[in-house]
């Protein structure tokens, strides 16, 4: 989207964080902000922030992990805004533990939120934004948890993996279309993702304070200002750039796993079991 | 794992395609054979074979979606061989569909088998894997839509994409701990995926036959699945963690990593970085 004046954004995990620098960036460039959150109180402090500069913005509280919830939003955005064109499937929890360890709520909580959340998102607003033809764009939180591994994280991991082939998959279905897909791979952030389970619902093991030795709360503090990612979405959205990284520094980290796959690759062209086998060396939908 | 034989291995979808061919490549080098699968027929078929051939093996009737049957598939398991050292979580199932559009019921059920069911392999196998401390390995069924994002196929893409971030990061995490850690992902293979809504429960909308259950083309023109399970058991034996059945579509990951780069083409001039300050954390 070349111009997004008068367009309207809906980001999910608005109030703060990388949600709260796009909805600033965005409103900055003009745009109609909608800031959904399950913080009440954060939202509706961001959205007196945004009306206090002229602009304007409104907020919902809505908990991603419920599809009516999602649903009832985008109604009301609309009813709100008139339409939709940006979608920002952004609102993400952190949880630490092994995938063979952790334990079965927090993994169920985090790919509720992470994976299903963003699932929601799609199903709910694609459509929409589809519907009325002026364009749009798709931009869902990833990380660089979803390219590359880091140890100690596996459940994260996976749902930002998911998150990436999601993207990536709707890059491919959407090229040619007036509909952009980005998908967002942050680095260090200084977000609040280390005090996610200040938020964490009844049904996953409740609210918890973070642990101050807790690996992420303390990596993400001295990480990049969230407002600034904020400001890199919307030129994306500009540029419409597929893939956003927030540190080219750590480009170098994508490039050793790729020679990991790489070797792998090397080890099934000389291993006996394929020797002398015929394939189709294609695989249906590319 | 240098040396197979006496092991014992647990395959999930074990009565079919790529599960049956390990299993029949595993139990040729002298292992135990536990087949798990949701179809209690194919796999007593499957057990028939083996042990007519004078092999040592064994099924279980498991649906991966519920952990407490995966759990009670162990103690089974490990009360008929004494233990468990590989653990195939190779059950998977596939749907069409966008992630935007697919029926939320298909969605869960793609995530419940391909994803769950690999997660509950882990949480039960695991740990029983490490208490023995003879050593053991892990192969978990991904797929290349696991690592390329291929069009048409949204929650199946993001299930595979998921099981790939799962076994990299257990592969980072296993380094020293005697767990080899494997990722399979097969290219065409000539396995029945493509008729896995013959045993969709009733819960995802139930069961679909004939040619209404087809998804994803046909996988006729693929790779013999014994050729895989053969090649499976050379990645346990050489502890080789990525395990790609077709050589030439290392072209589709060089794309995907050519698009990924420019990203930080992209990212180097972006004006939003510039005189950014970073955290030096990651960049070591």
């Amino acid at each position: 989207m070349k111009d997004v004046k008068g367009k309207v954004a809906f980001i999910t995990g608005g109030a703060s964080g990388m949600g709260l620098g796009m909805a600033r960036a965005f409103a900055a460039a003009g745009m109609k902000v909608m800031i959904a959150d399950i913080e009440a109180g954060p939202a509706q402090a961001a959205v007196d922030e945004l009306k206090a500069k002229g602009f304007d913005a409104a907020c919902l509280q809505v908990d991603v992990t419920n599809l009516e919830a999602m649903h009832a939003a985008a109604k009301r955005t609309v009813g709100t805004f008139g339409k939709v064109h940006v979608l920002c499937n952004n609102a993400g929890v952190g949880c630490g533990g092994r995938s063979e360890t952790a334990k079965m709520r927090n993994w169920q909580w985090v790919v509720d939120v992470n994976l299903w959340g963003v699932v929601h998102g799609l199903q709910a607003f694609v459509p929409l934004i589809q519907a009325h033809g002026e364009g749009g764009h798709i931009v869902s939180t990833s990380s660089m948890a979803g390219m590359i591994t880091i140890a100690g994280t596996g459940p994260y991991n996976a749902t930002k993996y998911a998150v990436t082939g999601i993207m990536e998959t709707m890059m491919v279905e959407q090229k040619g279309t007036n509909l952009g897909i980005s998908v967002l791979c942050p680095g260090l952030v200084a977000t609040n993702l280390g005090s996610s389970a200040r938020n964490r619902q009844d049904q996953y093991g409740g609210a918890a304070k973070a642990n101050p030795n807790d690996l992420m709360v303390n990596a993400l503090s001295d990480g990049l200002d969230p407002d600034i990612v904020g400001r890199q979405v919307l030129e994306a959205i500009q540029d419409d750039q597929p893939y956003i990284f927030t540190n080219p520094e750590v480009g170098h980290m994508f490039e050793s796993r790729a020679r990991a796959v790489m070797s792998g690759f090397a080890w099934a062209a000389k291993c006996k079991a394929l020797e002398g086998v015929k394939q189709p060396s294609t695989l249906p939908g590319v | 794992m240098k040396d197979v034989k006496g092991k014992v291995a647990f395959i999930t979808g074990g009565a079919s395609g790529m599960g049956l061919g390990m299993a029949r490549a595993f139990s040729a080098a002298g292992m135990k054979i536990m087949i798990a699968d949701i179809e209690a027929g194919p796999a007593q078929k499957a057990v028939d074979e083996l042990k007519s051939r004078g092999h040592d093996a064994a099924c279980l009737q498991v649906d991966v979606t519920n952990l407490e049957a995966v759990q009670a598939a162990a103690k089974k398991t490990v009360g008929h061989f004494g233990k468990v050292h590989v653990l195939c979580n190779n059950a998977g199932i596939a749907i069409g569909g966008k992630s935007e559009t697919a029926s939320m019921r298909n969605w869960h059920w793609v995530m419940d088998v391909n994803l769950w069911g690999v997660v509950h392999g882990l949480q039960t196998f695991v740990p029983l894997i490490l208490a023995h401390g003879e050593g053991g390995h892990v192969v978990n069924t991904a797929s290349m839509a696991g690592i390329y994002g291929v069009r048409g196929t949204g929650p199946y893409n993001a299930s595979k994409f998921a099981v790939v971030g799962m076994t990299e990061t257990m592969m980072a995490e296993h380094r020293k701990s005697g767990l080899g850690v494997s990722l399979l992902c097969p290219g065409v293979v000539n396995t029945n995926l493509s008729s896995s809504a013959r045993n969709r429960p009733e819960q995802y909308g139930g069961a679909i036959t004939g040619e209404k259950a087809a998804a994803g083309g046909s996988l006729a023109a693929g790779l013999n699945p014994d050729i895989v399970g053969k090649l499976v058991l050379e990645a346990i034996l050489d502890d080789q963690p990525y395990i790609f059945t077709d050589p030439a579509l290392r072209n589709l990951v060089e794309l995907r990593n050519k698009r990924l780069m420019a990203g930080y083409d992209w990212a180097d001039k972006a004006k939003a970085l510039e005189g950014a300050v970073q955290s030096s954390a990651m960049s070591g």
